[in-house]
């Protein structure tokens, strides 16, 4: 009985179960109703207007910064201009009003476009960067009737110090459809920012952050009601410079306009600490988009102001070029500290007549009389004993017509000619009657501007370290004056080049213009002629003008120690002594009164 | 007496059907998601059809399992004691966010919670088949039921998941209910949770926030408002047809969990009325199949074991869908079948293949129906009906 009682109950129970859930399914059935069809047209409305925008948090560039941690590159805020392509109800007539309104060319925007095509709808495409007040004022008024159209702060590169050291920080811009198909620039979107030369290209990964996004929830004004979520960006690595801001702001000064480059490191451990090039560009016009006038300007400009002169441009090294010489000589055994040399004036060699710049002669000459004054006679007479082979090798030993493998791109080697060389490049064989010529750093002999700071670094220290100008850990400071490393070549002859380069500039010598006060400067002269001599004679007075021999000037200091070298090149400075030299001794001096001046006096401070 | 009678098929068509919109919803609601989460958009796609082919497989072995094996003291506390381990395991190793809800087996992870509801519902279905008509007496059997089910809804509520618990608890008092418990049982559980719901919703801010939300939505729609106002214009945007496959822009981070708790609302807009009614019929047909096959089982742990799994899974739906319309506050109670979670996914299909072997051991409507068998004697241990 219970049984069959509680089969009943059981069914009864069932019954009522059933019905709670055929009026709960219809509670369900008349809500959906309710809702996709009653209130259709009130949730349709809120949810077109349900928009998520993606507002692109463009991660800062890391700082370039110098040795001392002075900004030489930094980051400001900029409004740019974007366009939400889910926003857009009309293309026509929103590419109507950025053109015609806006300000933005055609071709842009269909480019920017086209380029943002293959990315996600939802990613802004950028048109138009650092926009002005009146711009930003002017969108705001009409942000109602064209919402797709949004303004964006974002980081904008600033190079705090307009041209200062432009080659060597270089530019950004925005990547370009063909570098965005690169392996290296794979994460990249269409309006991103990337180094396009300079220490910005060589260190772009490092300096770019990781971009992060924010997703607001907007109304239908495109008013930012609430964010969603963010993942905020990373600022990139600040890089830190071996460049000294206050001496490559000396050598920029002291260059002018140029055109010409001077270059200062340090021979002890390779620290580069002025690099200078004129002409020279500002790098900020870079920062936002270039203008067709400027960049126009620069590339027309027949001195080539994006060339960075001290690795990029070869010159033949002119009288400098005897120091490696007299450097050649002495390790070879083929001339000591005495021997000596009668310069008349020209000397016959080969079937040709070679002439000193001293036509009327320097008499007898030793080493140090010979690089002092610069005497041709004694380095033709070194040079036709070295002969050309050896002339090359002990060039290369120095590091001569070879890549100093500093940290830039686009530096060339320069050339050191020699027997096998002439053969390959010219299917000709060598004449000695070359190997004068090369010996007083004329002829085929080319070389950068860095290269023959470093050559004579090396000559007069005997160390080869790798340049650089990249500030590693702990190297902030200058190199401590003792090296571990081995001399490369003998001492006493080191001492002898070096003597000989003190007495160029403080003995009376072409090099006097570089003479610092208290400061034992060193040095060598350079008029390094830029045709022959046979294609002057051609030329017309006015076009010799223009064939102005290039000035040089190559020193270091101090002489038993030295910790500076400095290379200058003025090009059509014409003498070396008169253009290059004083050049240098600014230079020089600023450095002497930055790190090496004695401590002035307590009592000074102590007065009142 | 037919032993054999075939698998219910209209049960396995409404099964797969709705597995398988589901996972078309998922395939839409998700990319966006999983490339927050695992960085490639079909992560969670990807991981779902994993478990759904698993659950699937249980599925199959539960079908071919004589479901009586199950009226087994060993099966029912062994599994209970199982079950209460793993609670108690993830209570003890909580996740980094302080919710302990997860056991990480490499790159899958198990919810015990989900498995707690198939746990109590074997439990209760064996307790009551042997209390057999006596369920108003408070003995020391019903005690014990109670006092089981109250240890895993407690375990389960300090996860804390309070829907599960909630879930498990429905699910308890809709089968005593049938089992014929009396009305005032009812009634004083009724003022029991009085206090109950002020300690565990009252005093627990973001509950209280998802009620006082619930009660008025519009009032704050970008904080608590706004899951289920945007719950509200996505089903309410979809329109009488949707807005199509994959359409659908209240997904994009408008939603909260667009492809779990509210994967309906992703159905809603981009099916609309259609897709929504749909999807309700189906667990309608679902729902009411799963009844008659419970009513129909050759024994009396067979209906119960059948009613429970129909009012774990039909509970869920229910509760779920009315959620995502708006009828019900926000609890993170997924839609059986369509939503994402592995272990939802693996446990509902499973018991689904319970339900389905016991429509194999069917006593044929007709006949139970004239003649109601009278199954053995209260205290007896044979549970068929027709054995009497």
């Amino acid at each position: 009985m219970a049984i069959s009682q509680d089969n009943r109950q059981l069914q009864l129970r069932i019954d009522y179960l059933r019905v709670a859930i055929v009026l709960v399914f219809l509670a369900l059935v008349f809500k959906i109703w309710l809702l996709t069809v009653v209130d259709y047209e009130r949730y349709a409305e809120l949810a077109t207007r349900n928009q998520i925008r993606t507002i692109p948090l463009t991660a800062p560039r890391g700082m370039v910064v110098d040795r001392e941690g002075a900004v030489l590159v930094e980051n400001i805020h900029s409004f740019n201009l974007f366009l939400d392509r889910e926003q857009v109800l009309n293309p026509d007539r929103t590419r109507r009003f950025a053109i015609r309104e806006l300000g933005i060319t055609p071709s842009r925007f269909d480019r920017q476009l086209d380029q943002a095509s293959h990315y996600p709808k939802f990613q802004p495409v950028l048109l138009k960067e650092d926009l002005q007040m009146d711009e930003i004022a002017f969108l705001l008024a009409h942000q109602t009737e064209h919402p797709e159209f949004s303004i964006f702060e974002q980081p904008r590169r600033l190079y705090r110090n307009d041209a200062l050291a432009a080659h060597v920080l270089g530019f950004v811009g925005e990547v370009s459809e063909n570098e965005l198909d690169l392996p290296e620039y794979a994460q990249l979107k269409p309006g991103d920012t990337i180094g396009k030369a300079g220490v910005e290209r060589v260190w772009n990964a490092v300096l770019t952050g990781t971009d992060g996004f924010s997703r607001a929830f907007v109304n239908s004004h495109g008013k930012i009601l609430e964010e969603v979520g963010r993942t905020p960006p990373v600022i990139g690595e600040t890089l830190a410079l071996t460049l000294d801001k206050e001496l490559q702001e000396v050598a920029e000064a002291a260059l002018g306009d140029g055109p010409g480059a001077v270059v200062a490191l340090d021979p002890r451990d390779g620290q580069i600490l002025v690099m200078a090039s004129k002409p020279s560009f500002k790098p900020n016009l870079f920062a936002t988009r270039i203008s067709m006038e400027d960049w126009e300007e620069l590339i027309g400009n027949p001195d080539h102001p994006l060339q960075n002169r001290a690795i990029q441009s070869t010159f033949s090294p002119g009288s400098i070029f005897k120091i490696t010489m007299a450097l050649a000589g002495l390790e070879a055994g083929l001339v000591d500290a005495n021997t000596r040399v009668f310069c008349s004036g020209s000397v016959e060699l080969y079937g040709h007549t070679f002439h000193c710049w001293n036509t009327g002669g320097h008499g007898h000459m030793r080493l140090r009389e010979a690089i002092q004054h610069s005497c041709n006679i004694y380095f033709y007479l070194l040079g036709r004993k070295l002969g050309i082979d050896q002339i090359s090798a002990f060039s290369q030993t120095v590091g001569l017509g070879e890549k100093t493998g500093v940290e830039l791109s686009g530096e060339v080697a320069g050339l050191v000619p020699s027997k096998e060389w002439k053969r390959k490049a010219f299917g000709q064989r060598w004449y000695d009657g070359e190997t004068i010529s090369v010996a007083i750093g004329q002829g085929p002999l080319n070389v950068t501007p860095l290269q023959l700071a470093r050559s004579i670094g090396i000559i007069v220290s005997g160390f080869r370290p790798k340049l650089h100008l990249l500030l590693e850990s702990g190297e902030a400071g200058l190199a401590p004056s003792a090296t571990p490393q081995p001399r490369m070549f003998r001492e006493e002859n080191l001492r002898l080049i070096r003597d000989a380069m003190w007495s160029v500039v403080n003995e009376g010598g072409t090099g006097s213009g570089a003479r610092v006060a208290g400061f034992d400067v060193c040095g060598k002269t350079g008029t390094a002629q830029t045709i022959s001599n046979r294609t002057r004679e051609r030329l017309s007075e006015e076009e010799q003008q223009k064939y102005v021999p290039n000035a040089w000037f190559v020193g270091f200091a101090p002489r038993d120690n030295p910790e500076l070298v400095v290379a200058v090149i003025v090009q059509r400075g014409g003498s070396g002594g008169a253009s290059a030299a004083p050049l240098a001794g600014r230079l020089f001096s600023a450095y002497y009164e930055k790190y090496k001046k004695p401590e002035p006096k307590l009592q000074l401070a102590a007065v009142n | 007496m037919n032993r054999k009678m075939p698998y219910d098929q209209i049960l396995v068509m409404v099964v797969l059907i709705l597995v398988g919109i589901g996972l078309v919803l998922v395939f839409s609601a998700s990319p966006v998601m999983s490339k927050e989460i695992y960085g490639t958009s079909a992560g969670i796609f990807a991981r779902q059809l994993i478990a759904v082919l698993l659950g699937l497989l249980l599925l199959l072995l539960a079908m071919r399992t004589d479901y009586h094996r199950y009226a087994n003291e060993w099966v029912v506390y062994g599994s209970f004691v199982l079950v209460i381990g793993l609670l108690a395991w993830v209570l003890i190793n909580p996740d980094v966010n302080g919710a302990s809800r997860w056991i990480h087996l490499g790159p899958a992870r198990f919810q015990p919670s989900e498995a707690a509801k198939l746990v109590a519902v074997f439990m209760l279905s064996f307790l009551l088949t042997r209390k057999g008509g006596q369920i108003d007496r408070l003995d020391r059997q019903l005690i014990t039921a109670l006092g089981l089910i109250g240890v895993l809804i407690l375990l389960v509520g300090i996860e804390p998941d309070l829907g599960t618990s909630i879930s498990l608890l429905v699910t308890a008092g809709i089968l005593l209910f049938i089992a014929g418990l009396n009305y005032r049982y009812y009634l004083l559980l009724l003022l029991a949770s009085i206090p109950l719901y002020y300690f565990l919703v009252h005093q627990v801010p973001y509950r209280r926030a998802r009620i006082e939300a619930f009660l008025d939505p519009q009032a704050d729609p970008f904080d608590t408002g706004y899951h289920i106002l945007q719950s509200l214009v996505a089903v309410g945007s979809g329109g009488l047809m949707g807005k199509g496959l994959a359409q659908g822009t209240q997904k994009l981070f408008f939603l909260p969990e667009p492809h779990t708790d509210f994967i309906y609302a992703v159905l809603g807009e981009e099916y609309g009325l259609l897709g929504c009614v749909t999807v309700l019929l189906l667990f309608a047909v679902f729902i009411c199949r799963g009844i008659q096959i419970s009513m129909r089982a050759d024994s009396i742990f067979g209906t119960y074991l059948g009613l429970g799994v129909v009012t774990m899974i039909g509970f869920q739906a229910l509760l779920n869908m009315s959620v995502v319309l708006g009828l019900c506050p926000t609890k993170g109670i997924p839609l059986p079948f369509l939503s994402v979670g592995g272990s939802s996914a693996v446990i509902m299909l499973m018991s689904v293949g319970i339900l389905l072997n016991i429509s194999r051991h069917s006593r044929g409507q007709l006949a139970a129906r004239a003649k109601p068998a009278v199954p053995g004697k209260s205290t007896s241990q044979k549970l068929k009906w027709e054995e009497r």
